[in-house]
């Protein structure tokens, strides 16, 4: 009964009807209602079936140099070091080491990489190409011509065309990507996990007709459309939306001064708010299922004849999403009953930008253990890759259940916040507030 | 279990502000006044006898249960805060509900009680009232009616007539009467007419000390002899003011009529009924003089 009152009190507030269209508006964004334009096809002899990635060694060493010879001579790096895109320029004491590697990786001698990288070809002096005419050129006041040399073309990447020595080994090849990596700080394509990136090989039939199979019986089509679903759904609204219901719902009793006659009735901490969280937690759910079978049903029609799983949005609606429900609204009840603040927006908040910038490199797919929003979404192979989501099924359960474990670890310490509150042992607010008024004090004398 | 609170030598803390000395009070069946002060420690002690706030030391047992207990305490008790509200986009009887499922009320037994008590406090109908359509009297009757949802033994009402206009503030009284019948109601209050109207036996606070606890009848004795009347011209208020603890004045033309207390007949002023407002600036009054020659070790 309480719970039916907690739900009823939840989706009659204006937070919750903000929070169902911010869903809505969501999941619209990432294209969950269109997922009929991406149908499962099965693949005919004679067609083209997509690409794999391989770890061929004589794909991936000119086409990682070229990269690396094309980031060294603008000495303008990419990397993803915590997940976040970085723009990395080296010293110039750090270049004349990733000249050393790349000479080590062509046989020419460091000097002339870094002349080349410079745009000056050595026993070449003035051996520059400009451009005539278009920006390069401009008429002076005398009627004669000032022809400036364009500085991209000086150090553009075709101008370094060196090529992996003859005699080097894959081995010794990693080894000095590897190198090259650390020098970049981590989280380069040329990281040794990475560089298989750069090998790609076209699917053959037989491969393409066997992922299509397993599309068909281990997903039975639907489940391949609730896990981009639920990609989707995890990473842009659910991981993070839920706090905000938890957070504006756990300071209303406060805010309308109904603590303490909540406070003096006989109900358990314990029940009360394990009730409230689960209420909390259905609300959340409500639209995001109802959406999940919305968009599923779209794609029902396109394939006649095949078995499909009816229940497909409804697993993946528990099994994944609902994790990353129960931790956003866990996280944002028990910060706001420790502080009395709105800051659990703040945690979350970061922690989500975290958690989708991590993303950057890994949105195909990523199942790390403290991953708020496992990754797995279409791939150039194959739509629902299915063979990559069973490799990985084993690390996302221990992701999912370790936030789901986590999510009633914080329940269970909001109740003992929550007793102590009601008993005037713990002032959480008041300690909060006073530690955020000595912060200010102390920032007012040392601006005074 | 026994129908009486008792405090014993109770003391309370705000970290190293002290809000509470040495507390000692035995409340009874029917309505129970605690006067005092804004500030005076009414509400901390209320608090701490709706088990809201801890105790630093001392006994304190409400019908025979130890505070600690505060599951059991719930049980027992009915509280209505000084500053309160509910959901305001609840209407009047889901309210109720809400709080009578907090309460552990049966659905059965919250019907009937929901009912009961919205007709007690006269609020049938405006069951269907949205919270915040509620004036500030019908709110305070709504604050009763939810602290009376358990049926509770004791009742604790913290400052419940500030802000209500007179007729509200008589029903108010009226109903507090009415409950007191059989629980023992604790009502906190700095107004005077309040006890006045609904009070027997009363204890007064000041500074976190208890000053007086016995009947309103012995509180009036004491200040029996010691209130006097005098009229005097606007030109000697003054010095008058300076001179005595006024309780009340009255202006005509020229002249004002001022009444107040003091040890001795002085000249010109006549002796008068007192009543509690008088005694409690009495109490007030003499109790300063008692702590400073306690201090200086006189007597008094």
């Amino acid at each position: 009964m309480l719970l039916l009152q907690e739900i009823k009190k939840i989706v009659k507030s204006i937070p919750y009807m903000i929070f169902v269209a911010a869903v809505v508006i969501g999941l619209f964004s990432q294209g969950v209602f269109r997922f009929q334009d991406d149908l499962l096809e099965e693949p005919q002899p004679g067609g083209s079936y997509g690409y794999k990635h391989e770890e061929i060694a004589e794909q991936i060493m000119p086409a990682a140099l070229r990269d690396l010879l094309t980031e060294f001579s603008n000495n303008n790096y990419t990397t993803y070091p915590i997940g976040f895109i970085k723009h990395v320029k080296l010293s110039e004491s750090k270049q004349e080491k990733m000249a050393e590697i790349l000479s080590g990786i062509t046989g020419n001698d460091k000097d002339r990489i870094l002349q080349e990288a410079a745009g000056i070809t050595p026993g070449a002096s003035g051996n520059y190409t400009f451009q005539i005419g278009g920006d390069g050129m401009q008429q002076d006041g005398n009627g004669g011509f000032t022809i400036g040399s364009d500085e991209k073309q000086q150090n553009s990447p075709e101008k370094m065309a060196f090529a992996v020595r003859d005699d080097m080994d894959y081995a010794r090849f990693k080894e000095l990507m590897g190198q090259a990596d650390d020098l970049l700080g981590g989280g380069s394509n040329y990281a040794v996990d990475s560089l298989i990136g750069y090998g790609t090989v076209p699917l053959t039939y037989e491969e393409a007709k066997e992922r299509y199979d397993l599309a068909i019986s281990s997903d039975k089509v639907t489940g391949g459309y609730a896990r981009l679903f639920s990609d989707y759904a995890g990473v842009m609204v659910l991981s993070i939306l839920p706090v905000f219901l938890a957070v504006i719902l756990g300071m209303k009793d406060r805010r309308v001064k109904m603590e303490a006659l909540i406070y003096t009735k006989k109900i358990s901490a314990a029940k009360l708010t394990f009730i409230r969280y689960l209420a909390l937690v259905i609300a959340a759910m409500l639209p995001v299922i109802l959406i999940s079978y919305i968009s599923n049903m779209m794609v029902w029609s396109s394939y006649p004849g095949i078995q499909l799983d009816y229940l497909a949005p409804l697993k993946y609606d528990f099994g994944w999403l609902l994790p990353s429900v129960m931790i956003s609204t866990a996280i944002g009840m028990f910060l706001t009953e420790l502080t009395g603040t709105p800051i659990a927006v703040a945690v979350q908040g970061l922690w989500w930008m975290f958690d989708v910038n991590l993303g950057i490199k890994s949105v195909s797919s990523g199942y790390a253990l403290l991953r708020l929003a496992p990754r797995h979404n279409a791939g150039a192979d194959s739509l629902f890759r299915t063979q990559d989501y069973l490799d990985h099924f084993g690390d996302l359960v221990q992701n999912r259940l370790l936030m789901a474990g986590i999510a009633l670890a914080l329940i269970l310490l909001t109740i003992l916040i929550y007793e102590s509150k009601r008993k005037g042992k713990f002032g959480g607010n008041a300690i909060f507030k006073k530690a955020v008024s000595s912060i200010r004090d102390r920032k007012n004398k040392s601006q005074a | 279990m026994n129908n009486s609170i008792e405090i014993k030598g109770l003391n309370k803390f705000y970290g190293k502000k002290q809000a509470l000395f040495d507390v000692n009070l035995s409340i009874q069946q029917g309505m129970f006044g605690l006067l005092g002060r804004n500030g005076a420690g009414k509400t901390t002690l209320m608090k701490t006898l709706a088990t809201l706030l801890q105790k630093k030391n001392g006994v304190i047992t409400v019908c025979g249960v130890p505070i600690e207990n505060a599951k059991e305490i719930r049980r027992i008790i009915g509280y209505l805060p000084q500053e309160f509200s509910m959901y305001p986009s609840m209407k009047v009887g889901e309210a109720m509900k809400y709080l009578a499922i907090l309460s552990g009320l049966s659905g059965s037994q919250r019907k009937e009680r929901i009912d009961a008590l919205l007709k007690k406090v006269n609020l049938t109908e405006h069951r269907d009232k949205k919270v915040k359509a509620l004036s500030g009297g019908m709110k305070r009757r709504l604050g009763i009616a939810q602290a009376l949802l358990n049926n509770p033994k004791v009742l604790i009402v913290d400052e419940p007539t500030a802000g209500l206009d007179p007729e509200e503030r008589v029903r108010f009284r009226n109903l507090l009467s009415e409950i007191a019948e059989d629980k023992i109601v604790i009502l906190s209050t700095h107004i005077v007419g309040d006890i006045e109207a609904t009070c027997e036996d009363i204890a007064i606070i000041n500074e976190g000390r208890v000053i007086y606890n016995g009947t309103v009848d012995a509180l009036l004795q004491e200040a029996e002899g010691r209130v006097f009347t005098m009229t005097a011209s606007k030109r000697e208020l003054p010095e008058l003011k300076r001179q005595l603890s006024i309780t009340s004045m009255h202006t005509q033309g020229n002249k004002v009529h001022i009444r107040f207390i003091a040890d001795n007949l002085m000249q010109g002023a006549k002796t008068c009924e007192p009543n509690i407002e008088d005694a409690y600036m009495l109490y007030l009054h003499t109790s300063g003089v008692r702590e400073i020659l306690g201090e200086i070790g006189g007597e008094w």
